[in-house]
């Protein structure tokens, strides 16, 4: 392993330090708590505690505890590979969050690569010749000024109300029996219209920085050089150009890569995805402290992990990386 | 290469359309298959979400959570459209002090699993409570339980408890022994094999993730087959969107959408009570507000029928007048005399706050302080009601109130009127429907989580300390219609309005929705999701 590798390590596990704590104390800050949140005033129906329940109830969770020993035996159970048990779900942390993962990161994940993809098509298409891109930005601009949830909401309109081709909401048919390929098919059909959200809001700012970034690489001599040399047009434009400028695109790539996930919750609020979005929004609502832990925890690996990911991408595109 | 490559995205989507579209059509043509095997032939798909397995441990305890738990569950008693009627207790009596009482179970009950349920059952289930409290099940007042014989259960109560039957007999489930006798830690204990109660209905199957449940009918169910075979709650982001697509029978309907349900539609409407309160709070440490005179001139000065045509969506078909004596119109505790005790009355409303020492001297339309500066307010309150502030605003205004807004989110809200950092609030809350005694802001509820102000008169609080004791209905109505009084003459808020709920739903042969009475199921859920509707009215044995 370089030596730049092991230094990114060793920041990395400093920031999981930091981050463990963060994820601790921020929860609590918040007004409120998990076990007044059953007597909400927000809910229709607040139910009234008596003295004797609260106790019970925080006695069970641990919550009368300084917050120092919860600390302590939050950190064991991490140890342990223990999240801890959800209070407002009332299920093991760790269980409900490995549930909803995978519909996040499939759908939010598989949006990201399509509209770096199309990005990158239209970019090589347009920036190596003069005219006709407005075609590309004036659809960019409009589906990227549109917040996600309207454009989700006109699209369930659309789609699902008044022509209803797709399903309303949910990730795949409830209480189906379907195996194999339907079952896929049933996913698919489900994800189309998230899917097509997440792509239309990803699709402009990617295209932007392959756009910038393909101008300036454009006009370097070396390019200049290669046309002079003769070289067919094709391969200047995928070894000279493109090859050189895609190392801001991938920086782009993961920083986008790791906010994805908090970018899909209101797409799967508005489609009842069962994502890790619409579950952190509800752990919120809830001061559900050990879920919000884990889903912080879980989103704060995803990001050490993704830059991780972004840095040893570096050290392939671009040797310099690894001598620094 | 970009025209190929949409065009194969375009061949892919349709397909995968296509595909599905053909899976479905197969799928809608097995069920009546499926149908045919089970005696009931009605099934129902309601709006879903996830709200707990439906155990009594383990169920979310807010309203539609209760709702799921009670379709496996039984209580002792029951609530119809009427009131209270018997359930697994064929009959029962009170000691004379109202602090005993006993309960003689139906014979030839049985558990889901074939055994027999018994008094033994019921003893330990109040007993397993005790042990391991819920959220929603009040266990405090409970001293004991006997089961003399295997019919008859005997609770014994530290003091005649009022709301007895709504919050104890008439809520908590019976549950089996032979199932929960070995689990030291029930709220942990999450695998679906537990679910299985005397209940109409057994859970077939509970997606977590998607909030999506499957209920089938429990045919040897001891008031008889329930008339719905199936029930499933599926998911619907948009409850009006998925009724008028066809994926639910059922669908809560914001007011301001009535128009599209009323006249020809294949949808039929019901409406019923929130059982919720809008409410104006005053901050009773200030030296403004703790004058009654100034409270009852802000009564004056609000004019809640305008209020309602102005900030509510649907105007007055989407919500009732709050009454000073703050028990709802739909209640059938409230005193209809207190309602109109604050007329809107510009001018009496200047002369009462005159009385209380506000007035406007250097005639620039705003109120002075006694100091001679003029008085500036802040009202608090959420997103969800800034058009009722705008509105409350311009109304208080007009009598020389000047009043800014401040809009915070919920959670913030709530601890700030709790910690009296406020002037004016405008905050809102349910549970109206529940027995008066243990409504937030009118009963006494000691300890409570959540308390909004309550009448300080002595008078007052020694009627609400009665009230949880009586258990004679005439001594109760005259309690609470003495407290709406005085409620209405010291206003420690104002309430403003009470939202009227309305649920669209397709007309199905042999379905009767309706909303229960006493305020909604259980401790007061106003829901029609009450679980007769499906065993079917006419199969109750009174």
């Amino acid at each position: 392993m370089s030596g730049y590798l092991l230094r990114r390590t060793a920041s990395y596990l400093l920031v999981l330090a930091a981050a463990l704590a963060i994820n601790f104390f921020l929860p609590r800050v918040i007004p409120g708590n998990p076990v007044e949140e059953a007597s909400s005033a927000s809910g229709s129906l607040p139910v009234q505690l008596d003295r004797q329940t609260v106790d019970a109830i925080r006695k069970h969770y641990g919550l009368d505890r300084p917050v120092a020993a919860q600390f302590g035996s939050y950190l064991a159970g991490l140890a342990r590979g223990d999240l801890g048990w959800s209070i407002g779900y009332k299920a093991p942390v760790g269980r409900l969050i490995l549930e909803r993962l995978p519909w996040t990161l499939v759908p939010a994940m598989g949006a990201l690569m399509a509209s770096f993809a199309l990005a990158v098509l239209f970019g090589i298409r347009y920036c190596t010749r003069d005219g006709g891109e407005w075609r590309v930005l004036l659809p960019g601009v409009l589906l990227e000024s549109a917040p996600p949830f309207v454009l989700g909401g006109l699209l369930l309109v659309l789609l699902s109300v008044k022509i209803p081709i797709f399903p309303l909401s949910g990730a795949y048919s409830a209480f189906s029996d379907l195996t194999g390929l339907r079952s896929a098919i049933d996913v698919a059909h489900h994800a189309a219209l998230p899917f097509l959200v997440l792509v239309a809001s990803n699709f402009f700012s990617a295209y932007l920085v392959v756009r910038s970034s393909l101008l300036l690489v454009r006009n370097e001599p070396y390019v200049l050089m290669a046309e002079i040399k003769g070289l067919p047009e094709s391969v200047i434009r995928r070894r000279y150009i493109l090859r050189n400028a895609l190392l801001p695109v991938a920086t782009f790539f993961g920083t986008r890569l790791a906010t994805s996930t908090g970018r899909a919750i209101l797409v799967e609020v508005v489609f009842a995805y069962p994502g890790i979005g619409r579950l952190s929004y509800e752990a919120v609502l809830s001061h559900d402290y050990p879920l919000l832990q884990g889903i912080f925890l879980a989103f704060t690996l995803w990001i050490l992990l993704v830059n991780f990911c972004a840095d040893c991408l570096y050290m392939s595109l671009d040797p310099r990386v690894r001598e620094v | 290469m970009t025209p190929r490559i949409s065009r194969c995205v375009c061949a892919a989507l349709f397909t995968i359309l296509l595909l599905n579209a053909c899976g479905q059509k197969e799928q809608a043509s097995n069920a009546p298959q499926q149908k045919t095997d089970a005696a009931p032939a009605a099934a129902l798909r309601l709006p879903g979400g996830d709200w707990g397995l439906p155990t009594p441990f383990t169920f979310y305890p807010r309203g539609p959570g209760y709702l799921h738990m009670s379709l496996v569950y039984d209580t002792l008693v029951w609530k119809d459209r009427g009131g209270f009627i018997p359930w697994l207790a064929e009959s029962w009596e009170a000691s004379p002090d109202g602090a005993t009482w006993t309960f003689h179970l139906r014979k030839g009950v049985r558990w889901q699993d074939g055994r027999p349920l018994t008094a033994a059952d019921a003893k330990f289930s109040f007993e397993y409570f005790k042990r391991f409290p819920m959220e929603w099940f009040p266990m405090e007042k409970i001293t004991g339980v006997d089961a003399p014989n295997d019919a008859t259960v005997v609770i014994h109560l530290e003091s005649p408890y009022a709301p007895f039957f709504g919050h104890i007999a008439g809520s908590i489930p019976i549950i089996p022994e032979h199932v929960w006798k070995d689990v030291a830690n029930p709220r942990e204990t999450t695998d679906a094999e537990r679910v299985m109660g005397s209940g109409p209905y057994r859970l077939a199957s509970y997606d977590k993730a998607q909030g999506a449940y499957a209920y089938e009918a429990n045919p040897d169910y001891f008031m008889g087959a329930p008339a719905v075979g199936q029930i499933r709650f599926v998911p619907a982001a948009d409850q009006v969107a998925a009724l008028q697509r066809g994926d639910v029978d059922l669908a809560t309907v914001p007011a301001s959408l009535l128009p599209q349900f009323q006249g020809d539609s294949p949808f039929r409407l019901i409406s019923g009570p929130s059982y919720w309160v809008l409410t104006l709070q005053f901050n009773r440490s200030e030296a403004s507000f703790s004058d009654v005179a100034a409270r009852q001139a802000l009564a004056h000065a609000l004019d809640l029928k305008a209020l309602i045509e102005q900030a509510v969506p649907g105007g007055p078909q989407g919500a009732k007048p709050g009454s000073p004596g703050f028990l709802p119109p739909d209640s059938k505790w409230f005193d209809a005399e207190v309602e109109d005790a604050y007329p809107f009355d510009l001018d009496k409303a200047r002369t009462l706050l005159q009385s209380a020492g506000l007035s406007d001297r250097d005639g620039d339309g705003i109120c002075d302080g006694p100091d001679g500066a003029p008085l500036h307010f802040t009202l608090i309150t959420a997103s969800t009601y800034l058009r009722e502030a705008e509105a409350v605003k311009l109304m208080l205004h007009g009598v020389g109130l000047d009043v800014e807004i401040r809009s915070l989110d919920v959670k913030t809200l709530d601890s700030m009127v709790r910690d009296g950092h406020f002037d004016l609030a405008l905050t809102g809350h349910g549970g109206l429907g529940g027995d008066p005694a243990t409504i937030i802001g009118f009963g006494t509820v000691r300890d409570a989580m959540l308390s909004t102000a309550t009448p300080t008169n002595p008078d007052y609080v020694a009627a609400a300390e009665r009230l949880i004791e009586t258990v004679d209905p005439g001594e109760r109505m005259a309690l609470c219609k003495t407290m709406q009084r005085l409620y209405a003459e010291e206003v420690p808020v104002i309430p403003l309005y009470y939202p009227i709920t309305f649920m669209a739903h397709r007309a199905t042969p042999g379905i009767d929705w309706f909303y229960t009475a006493e305020g909604g199921v259980s401790i007061g859920i106003p829901s029609p999701l009450n679980k007769l509707v499906f065993i079917g009215e006419d199969k109750v044995k009174h």
